[in-house]
């Protein structure tokens, strides 16, 4: 063994032993990440809330969340939210009833159905569709969806709500899939062997204890991409029209709380005019409640499924 | 033929073991899921190869191969898109400097420097991770005002580029996180017992271990925003580029702007452009994607 | 040389050492016993901050070396670690090459010799030397347990600590290689001061001059090994040591 001394001089105060300097360093960089984080989201926010409180200044909230005619630059302007909120839910509602069945039960078909070779390609395609940009399904829905439904409905309009709706649910159907099998997948398996080893078929194993334990997850799914299609901007901006009515039928026109905000802002908008600060509420209210959504999600996601191996 | 059990034994048996005696009932029982599940799988894979379809078809006729034979004036070609490739290609590479090293950056810090368990620190993380949830369309609007009017960028790709990078944060930061946290407790422990300062673990241990994940949520995170039309319309895209942008200060283009331009015009000869940028788009994000994994495989092999 | 003066610490509500004071002389090796979850490594990583890492864990009281508060303001607590290496219980190889576990201390605090001369001394030193030896680039984590122990010994003998930390470095070690790691401990005794958590009664016996015995957290009794195996003061260290239970 090599001779030392063990009383070796002290240097354990301050922080000047090697390394030290590069440790100082790295952690201002990172503080400096962190705030740069901080400051982005700081500024998004603030400029939402700078807008609406500047719109709500003009416009009385009551009208804003009451009314049911929204005409922010007609002569005299209305500005109920009600028609854009009503299109938003709709196609929302009319995606998820598309996108819930399909997303989930390719998810069964993925965990407890298909083959490995089958398998990997249906999964390929699930993650093709789910990195297709918004924008290109858009174009489907102008270019294929609408002209097949008025195959069957001639008297469709060219932007409706009802392809928007589908090719929506299509879009956000991969996201449902891909989350919901993840749940499936965290049920513990001795779960699907006990089921299975009482006789019962696969589909009513999956079904009855399957995925009950993993509901929490299969909700959060749901739940999240229910918060995409609230989000989603392109594909209504292109196919489901301009027209901020309270249409009834599916085969008309309307206009979503994302298409009013993008197709506003197409025109060049000034950040002190009044139609600005329409764009500004209404984009704070879509903040809001996708912002709710998603942390709703996120929070079934986190709480393990019940009877689940690991702690 | 095996004897019923029944006629083997020299006992009474009782009218259950008899009944489990009756020969196995052929081939599966009725499987409702099997059916319904096969059926949703199919139209995932249909739907898939529709969308190929359309855009495919479309070109194709453009290109000449309509049914009358005449090709349309300006089809989809390179000199058409070629302006907005370019432009998508510095808006993914403005991103991909701006939103990773800051998000890889903020992750370390909330994860490795800050207490983790203290409340606010995951207050801030849990705020800034649901911000990946808001629509891109509003980071358009922010964007707008800040950018735009505020620092007058212009509708410029830097512009551009800032406000793609600020909706990728915080996806990057959520699933660095995610990575670092699952580092075991134990390596940084072990390294931390032989004396290395916070930045010699992060440095040599936890970024090797999570480098992977890492990567991939950063490849995704690209490759998402890379597709994002809403927020560069917000912030005054234009539809006629007639140049390539050389640098950050050049007007804003991009191909998903270009799909929307070209696609909301009623004449077909603009609807096969648009499809004709679709496929650039979807091939230069299946680029990423490649490029992604091809990163990921040697991440594995060069830090084990 | 190192000693803890109502060193307590608690993790959340739960207290895991409570009011430990105990003077470790200088090149002497000291064995801590007592019943799992008794505090043995709480103690040993009290004395290394490594307990710090832990959230919600608080220290209070003192823990000197050479005089100096180990949790004073000014002490940085990589020093602390590079003065006084610690060998956990469970081994923890990096998943690197042999080669670069032994490294990775000596660099972080600036070695500037031949390292690949300090890598074959500190894995003799820890008899795993025959066995690596062709091959320093080979996994670590392709090592059986017991070698991966050994390279963990070794590894922290590169940083070349003053006091050694050992949290029962034997446990997963068959009979040849535990004789090899004690008899490691005790030509260190020229060189470095050992404190070694165990459970192996006999192998504190063998090896410590002095043996503290932690109940609960508390400090029931530090004696000479001598004296607390043949004639403790304490009544329930003389029912550990003899293997009755109250
Ligand atoms: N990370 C931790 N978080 C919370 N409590 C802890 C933690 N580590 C240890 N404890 C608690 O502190 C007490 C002492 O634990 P310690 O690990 O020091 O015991 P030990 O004597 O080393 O036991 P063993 O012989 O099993 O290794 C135990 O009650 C344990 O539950
Ligand atoms: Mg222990």
């Amino acid at each position: 063994m090599v001779a030392r001394t063990v009383t070796r001089p002290l240097f354990l105060e301050g922080t000047g032993g090697p390394g030290a300097r590069a440790d100082r360093v790295a952690r201002r960089v990172f503080l400096a990440c962190a705030a740069l984080t901080g400051g982005t989201a700081a500024v998004v926010l603030g400029v939402l809330a700078v807008g609406a409180a500047q719109f709500f200044a003009e416009a009385p909230a009551g009208g804003f969340f009451a009314g049911t005619t929204w005409a922010p630059f007609a002569e005299e302007p209305r500005f109920g939210v009600w028609p854009l909120v009503a299109a938003t839910s709709r196609i929302t509602i009319g995606a998820i009833l598309v996108a819930a069945p399909l997303g989930l039960l390719s998810a069964v078909y993925l965990q407890h159905y298909a083959g490995r070779r089958t398998g990997a390609v249906v999964a390929a395609a699930v993650a093709a569709l789910a990195s297709v940009p918004t924008v290109v399904f858009g174009y489907v829905a102008l270019n294929a969806a609408t002209p097949l439904l008025r195959l069957v409905w001639p008297g469709a309009e060219a932007f409706n709500g009802a392809s928007a709706t589908l090719v929506v649910g299509l879009m956000i159907a991969p996201t449902v899939a891909f989350l919901g099998r993840e749940a499936l997948a965290a049920v513990p398996p001795a779960y699907f062997h006990a089921g299975m080893a009482l006789g019962a078929s696969r589909g009513r194993v999956v079904a009855l204890v399957v995925a009950p334990a993993a509901a929490r997850g299969i909700a959060a799914a749901v739940l999240l991409a229910m918060a995409r299609a609230v989000g989603e901007t392109m594909i209504v901006t292109m196919a489901a029209g301009s027209h901020a009515g309270l249409a009834w039928s599916p085969l008309e026109g309307v206009r979503t709380l994302t298409a009013f905000v993008a197709q506003t802002s197409l025109g060049d908008i000034a950040p002190d005019g009044p139609d600005f600060r329409a764009v500004a509420a209404v984009a704070a209210l879509l903040f809001v409640v996708t912002y709710a959504m998603h942390a709703a999600g996120r929070a079934l996601l986190a709480r393990r499924p019940a009877g689940s191996a690991h702690p | 033929m095996t004897p019923p059990v029944a006629e083997r034994s020299a006992y009474p048996v009782s009218p259950t073991i008899q009944a489990a005696a009756k020969p196995m009932l052929p081939g599966r029982r009725r499987d409702f899921l099997a059916g319904a599940s096969r059926l949703a799988a199919a139209t995932m894979l249909a739907a898939a190869a529709g969308l190929a379809g359309v855009l495919a078809r479309a070109v194709w006729q453009a290109n000449g191969g309509s049914a009358d034979g005449t090709p349309y004036a300006g089809g989809a070609g390179w000199e058409t898109i070629g302006p907005a490739v370019a432009g998508t290609l510095w808006l993914a590479l403005a991103t991909a400097a701006l939103a990773l090293p800051i998000g890889l950056g903020t992750a370390l810090y909330l994860e490795e420097y800050a207490r983790p368990k203290r409340r606010a620190v995951r207050a801030f993380q849990a705020a800034v991770a649901h911000l990946a949830g808001v629509p891109s369309v509003v980071y358009g609007v922010a964007g707008l005002v800040v950018l735009v009017h505020g620092l007058s960028a212009g509708r410029s790709i830097f512009a551009g580029g800032l406000a793609l990078a600020a909706l990728a944060l915080p996806t990057v930061v959520a699933t660095s996180a995610e990575a670092i946290r699952a580092v075991p407790d134990d390596l940084r422990t072990a390294a931390y017992g032989l004396g290395a300062t916070r930045w010699q673990v992060v440095r040599h241990q936890v970024l090797p271990a999570a480098a992977a994940p890492i990567a991939a949520g950063a490849c995704a995170a690209i490759t998402r925003t890379a597709g994002e039309a809403a927020p560069l319309l917000v912030l005054g895209a234009t539809s006629f580029a007639t140049f390539a942008p050389a640098g950050p200060g050049d007007p804003l283009v991009s191909l998903p702007t270009q799909v929307f331009a070209w696609a909301v015009r009623p004449q077909a000869e603009f609807a096969a452009q648009a499809a004709g940028a679709a496929i650039a788009l979807l091939a230069i994000l299946l680029g990423l994607n490649v490029a992604g994994l091809f990163l990921r495989r040697r991440l594995r092999k060069v830090l084990p | 040389m190192l000693s803890a003066d109502r060193l307590s610490v608690r993790f959340g509500s739960k207290t895991a050492l409570a009011d430990v004071s105990l003077d470790v002389p200088a090149q002497k090796i000291v064995s801590v016993i007592g019943r799992s979850a008794c505090g043995k490594t709480t103690l040993l990583r009290a004395f290394n901050r490594t307990n710090e890492m832990i959230a919600g864990a608080r220290t209070t009281g003192t823990a000197r070396f050479h005089g100096t508060d180990l949790y004073g303001r000014t002490v940085d607590p990589v020093e602390v670690r590079r003065r006084i290496g610690m060998i956990f219980q469970r081994a923890t190889p990096f998943p690197k090459s042999v080669f670069d576990n032994i490294a990775f201390g000596p660099r972080a605090g600036g070695f500037a010799g031949d390292l690949h001369e300090l890598a074959e001394e500190v894995l003799t030193s820890a008899g795993l030397w025959a066995d690596v030896a062709g091959d320093l680039d080979a996994p670590a984590l392709a090592l059986s347990a017991g070698q991966q122990q050994q390279l963990c010994i070794a590894r922290t003998l590169a940083v070349r600590p003053d006091v050694l930390l050992m949290d029962e470095p034997t446990a997963s070690l068959d009979p040849a290689a535990t004789a090899r790691i004690e008899s490691l401990v005790h030509s260190l005794k020229a060189t470095y001061t050992v404190v070694i958590a165990t459970h192996d009664l006999s192998q504190a016996a063998r090896l410590s001059d002095m043996t503290a015995f932690l109940d609960a957290g508390e400090l029931v009794e530090y004696s000479p090994t001598a004296t607390l195996f043949t004639n403790p003061r304490t009544r329930q260290a003389e029912e550990y040591v003899t293997g009755r239970t109250s």
